[in-house]
């Protein structure tokens, strides 16, 4: 439309000027006509010379509140860049693309674009549009960029009230083996032993092992602390189309902060892909989130596909939203309304 | 519920206007100046108004820098107030506003006296409205479409623009439609706003040099080949014309007696067949028109059958003979031809015209002729025939004629003497209210006879008349016969027939303007018996036809074109006479020379491009405004920033002396001494011994006071900042070489 408008009125400023005689309107139509090849070419040169880059290519954000998306643009033209206009998409895994408003911005600089993301996993955001223009903004000229971004969504910080849980007494599983677990740096070292497959190595006593020539490893005292373990059942899913994963997270996020403010370590056990039992130690909520993590990268995978296994554990969670308390159904969540479900 | 995961930004806040946009806000109020300076008969002396007229402008700015947008409307009231009061209380300016409104209306004065007061009041309302709209609303395309106008219709009205309005108004158009576009970025969410500001800054001063380069390429086209470029509007414009009338089928325009104020393109379209029984041997005008009253511009058609009638009431009488008249007087002349006595019978030529559209077009009439029916049905369809006599076979006398057409000879003569009578006061009507310059131009030649008139006309459109057929267009405001008389001075047959008309009727010579086609004897090629000549819209002309006795309505021919091309011969007239006053009287020209508006060269027939130097003067011109325009910059840009230091925070100050430092070091060297306090000003006074190790210290120990107080500093410890900055500046500039020092001052504006 602007460029229409403009180049009718040069037609028009070189025609009344050639009628008229009038060099004055001459000079203008030909300025007017030199400075639109002029813009075209300028918004050529920045499309040569603009690039448009995600700050980082994985960061971590909660579902609560407003997080930021940071894009980085970059120009190294000579000719001072004009205004360039930019639309970013998110799109998580199987669901709808969701593209931002445009946003307008002149120069280099990094941009901190606020987001709200509404469901957890992992999301793909993408540089859906760049576009770059002239000076006065009649050549917009896109440019294709395949730069994508990856964004983990957190549960919101939440915890379950499990106090009334701690009250009946079922804390502290039983068994001696897990009392006696390696430990951390801090404790008492109990004994030293040989080093066996599958030890860590951060446990080896370099200094033993230099002196005989045999890796040993360090063994602590068993702490004294409470500690749970709870079965993540993904067996138990009321269908296979419409698992409801996003209050799943939420539910054992909620209940992994809730025993940790209790100071009750967890041991989560689930059953991997091959059927093969694996648990990790929650002693913090920095290992929390690398647990959802770890989950998240399993997303692909069909959960109802999994083998259920009938292992007796102080709790147990289902996708089916239900927490059980060794084979008792403790609560049971509803997709919808888990949130205060939470709460109480 | 919908999902949403990106969250709208806030709304786009609006920087402050930087001190560069005010300054080149003068663009539009000194285009406005030069643009009523360029206006006839406006006394302007821009010499000395261009400063005060800065002035308003300069009030604003500083309002609004100082208090903000409160500032800038206590200026303007301020300023409204002071317009209205001299407006309302002065007579003088009074008269002048009155006296310039009349010259935009083009009131026909020649001279409206000083009216810079008036033109300063109205500048100063146009800062105003400037301000406001581009400041305060941001809203510049109003401003656009009214200096386009300006300038695109300026030229309509006769106003000749001068390069300077196109330039002021030009930088201003598009300046301000950059900074438009360049200022609409959303701050928010943008981590580095300083950086951003600064590139911002930059690319409105990149866009100022394509404007600026972009003007100066295009002069120099435009004075090194001008006739090329107007060239290349007329030919489009003559490919358009006539592939609308090859695409229409027809070139008539039904406005006959419209003169036209635009250029004529044949586009060679056969619209007549005409065949003779002879060949001819002389040009046959063809008339289809004739023109009687003039007004503005435009000949009405001749209002025969209301002298018919007055001849009827006044002179002849002859009740229910009176229908005989209109036919008499039609044939009269050629019916007197043929009941000559003669020695010899002299035979009639026969003319068989069939026009392309027989509906559509008039019916075009041979001189000295009579309409003859064949009444053949097929003949009577396609055209229409005439048996006329050449002009050299034209020869009448009322005493000399045949014996058995003596009774018809004297109901003739009677019809001739009745219409004589009656057509003297419409035919040599003028309205000399609107042509004042050639009624003063008739009254200062004055001539007896028709052969001088026809001299002095002749005279006058050979000597001192372009013959073109694209003279451009006329003003609309112009009566287009002193436009092409006086002004353009080029033209073609509409605007030589009509000034030859109206020169013939302030003589007292009757005279008609006439259109229709001219077919020349060698268009016609024998074919069978017949010699057939196919007639194009190229053949169509203009002409005055005056009235003579015993030959009644003559043709005379007064454009180059037409008697330059074959020898032309003025039936009725003494040519011998006409000869003599073509040589011998010294007509009184000059006002035709006194008010040419346009250069000799511009005027030359545009047979292609030409090659031109530029003219020194127009360069240096050029250049004067541009060093000037640059130098006001500079100057008001500097004393604006060195006042802005006067109000910073010492956060601001210290931004300020890292791009200085920047500058006098480099960036990468000025970063590797970020060190603390003392070992930066340590580095500092060592490289620079001009600047004090105590000024720097201080100065950096009341930057990093405020950083960590988190707030502003107490005004007297941001004057002991001040003071130390300006110390620390002015011993780095000391330190500079020459150039650099320039630079830093001037340009970089720093120091």
């Amino acid at each position: 439309m602007r460029k229409g408008i403009w180049i009718l009125l040069i037609f028009l400023t070189w025609y009344l000027a050639g009628m008229y005689h009038g060099r004055a309107l001459m000079v203008l139509a030909i300025a007017e006509c030199l400075l639109f090849v002029v813009m075209w070419g300028q918004s050529r040169y920045f499309r040569r010379h603009f690039r448009v880059e995600f700050a980082q290519e994985r960061w971590v954000v909660r579902r609560e509140g407003k997080a930021v998306c940071t894009i980085r643009t970059q120009y190294d033209g000579k000719l001072p860049l004009g205004r360039y206009r930019l639309r970013l998409s998110a799109e998580y895994e199987g669901k709808r693309r969701m593209k931002a408003p445009y946003i307008y911005g002149s120069g280099e600089g990094e941009l901190a674009i606020p987001m709200t993301p509404s469901h957890l996993g992992w999301m793909e955001v993408r540089v859906w549009r760049t576009e770059v223009f002239d000076y006065l903004a009649l050549f917009p000229v896109r440019i294709s960029y395949r730069e994508r971004a990856y964004v983990a969504v957190l549960p919101p910080r939440r915890q379950m009230h499990v106090q009334k849980i701690l009250d009946t007494g079922m804390y502290a599983g039983e068994g001696e083996e897990r009392r006696l677990i390696l430990g951390s740096g801090g404790e008492e070292i109990r004994q030293l032993r040989e080093y066996a497959a599958g030890d860590p190595y951060r446990l080896i006593h370099w200094n033993q092992t230099a002196r005989t020539d045999v890796l040993w490893v360090k063994e602590y005292e068993p702490e004294s602390e409470r500690s749970v373990v709870i079965y993540l059942d993904f067996f138990r899913s009321p269908s296979k189309q419409d698992i409801p994963l996003d209050a799943f997270w939420e539910i054992l996020w909620a209940f992994l902060e809730g025993m940790l403010a209790a100071e009750i370590f967890i041991q989560v056990r689930w059953t991997s892909q091959g059927g093969y039992p694996a648990e990790q130690r929650i002693v913090d909520l920095e290992s929390c989130e690398q647990l959802l993590l770890q989950f998240y990268c399993l997303e692909k995978i069909d959960w109802t596909a999994r083998v259920r296994t009938e292992e007796e554990t102080d709790f147990r969670l289902g996708l089916d939203l239900i927490l059980y308390r060794g084979s008792e159904p403790l609560v049971q969540f509803t997709k919808e309304g888990y949130e205060e479900e939470l709460e109480r | 519920m919908r999902e949403r995961v990106w969250l709208r930004m806030e709304r786009e806040r609006r920087e402050n206007v930087a001190g560069m946009e005010w300054i080149f806000m003068l663009t539009m109020v000194y285009g406005t100046m030069f643009f009523l300076n360029s206006i006839e008969g406006l006394d302007i002396s821009w010499e000395w108004i261009w400063i005060p007229a800065a002035i308003p402008m300069g009030m604003l700015w500083m309002g609004e820098r100082r208090w903000g947008k409160w500032g800038m409307g206590a200026v303007s009231t301020l300023l409204l107030l002071l317009v209205l009061g001299l407006g309302i209380g002065s007579t003088e300016l009074r008269n002048q506003l009155q006296r310039i409104w009349e010259s935009l209306r083009g009131s026909g004065m020649e001279s409206y006296g000083n009216v810079n007061g008036g033109v300063l009041l109205l500048l100063t309302l146009e800062t105003l409205l400037l301000g406001w709209l581009e400041v305060v609303f941001r809203i510049h395309m109003p401003l656009y479409i009214l200096t386009t106008g300006l300038m695109l219709a300026s030229p309509m009205f006769g106003i000749e623009l001068r390069e300077e309005t196109v330039f002021f108004f030009f930088v201003f158009q598009v300046l301000f439609w950059g900074i438009q576009v360049l200022g609409s970025v959303p701050w928010c969410g943008m981590r580095e706003n300083h950086h951003r500001l600064r590139g911002s800054g930059k690319a409105k001063i990149a866009l100022l040099c394509c404007i600026l380069g972009c003007f100066l390429a295009s002069q120099m086209l435009v004075l090194l080949n001008p006739q090329g470029f107007y060239q290349a509007a007329y030919e489009a414009e003559g490919y358009l014309q006539r592939t609308m009338k090859q695409v229409r089928g027809s070139v008539r325009t039904d406005q006959e007696g419209i003169i036209s104020r635009g250029n004529l393109y044949p586009a060679d379209m056969r619209q007549l067949t005409v065949s003779s029984d002879r060949r001819p041997t002389e040009r046959i005008y063809l008339k289809g028109f004739s023109g009687g009253d003039y007004v503005n511009g435009e000949w009405l058609a001749a209002d025969d059958e209301a002298i018919f009638h007055r001849m009827e009431e006044n002179t002849l009488h002859w009740d229910r003979w009176s229908s005989l008249i209109p036919g008499m007087y039609r044939s009269m002349f050629f019916i007197m031809n043929v009941n000559m006595r003669r020695d010899e019978q002299l035979l009639s030529r026969g003319l068989w015209i069939e026009p392309e559209n027989l509906a559509n077009e008039p019916e075009y009439v041979p001189y000295f002729s009579m309409q003859y029916y064949w009444n053949v049905q097929d003949v009577e369809e396609n055209g229409y025939s005439y048996r006329y006599f050449q002009q050299d076979e034209m020869n009448v006398d009322w005493e000399n004629i045949r014996m058995d057409f003596v009774t018809g000879r004297d109901w003739y003569y009677e019809t001739e003497e009745a219409y004589r009578e009656e057509m003297m006061e419409p035919y040599t009507r003028v309205p000399r209210q609107e042509l004042p310059r050639l009624t003063a131009l008739c009254d200062a030649n004055p001539a007896h006879s028709v052969e001088e008139v026809t001299a002095l006309i002749l005279s006058l459109l050979r000597e001192n008349v372009q013959y073109t057929r694209t003279p451009g267009l006329f003003p609309v405001n112009e009566d287009p016969v002193e436009y092409f008389l006086f002004e353009s001075q080029e033209g073609y047959c509409q605007h030589y027939a009509s000034a030859a008309v109206l020169m013939y009727r302030l003589y007292g010579i009757p005279a008609r303007y006439a259109t229709g086609y001219v077919v020349s004897p060698d268009a016609f090629s024998a074919r069978g018996e017949e010699y057939v000549a196919e007639v194009t819209d190229v053949s169509a002309h203009a002409w005055p036809e005056i009235y003579l006795e015993n030959y009644g309505w003559v043709p005379v021919e007064v454009t180059p074109s037409s008697y330059e091309a074959a020898e032309t011969a003025y039936l009725g007239l003494d040519m011998e006479a006409l000869q003599d006053s073509l040589e011998s009287v010294q007509w009184d020209l000059s006002a035709l020379t006194q008010q040419t508006v346009e250069e000799p060269e511009e005027r030359e027939e545009l047979n292609g491009p030409r090659l031109s130097l530029p003219e020194n003067e127009e360069i240096w011109r050029i250049v004067t405004y541009l060093v000037l325009f640059i130098l006001a910059y500079g100057v008001l840009e500097r004393g604006c920033r060195t006042w802005a230091v006067g109000s910073m925070s010492a956060r601001a100050l210290y931004d300020r002396w890292q791009q200085a430092l920047d500058f006098a070091v480099g960036e990468e060297r000025a970063a590797s001494w970020e060190e603390s306090p003392p070992k930066a000003a340590k580095i500092i006074s060592e490289t620079f011994p001009t600047i004090q190790n105590e000024w720097i210290y201080g100065f950096f120990e009341w930057v990093e006071r405020e950083a960590f107080r988190g707030k502003p500093l107490e005004e007297p410890e941001e004057d002991q900042a001040r003071m130390l900055y300006r110390r620390c500046i002015c011993g780095l500039e000391e330190s500079l070489p020459w150039w650099k020092r320039f630079v830093f001052r001037y340009i970089k504006m720093l120091g």
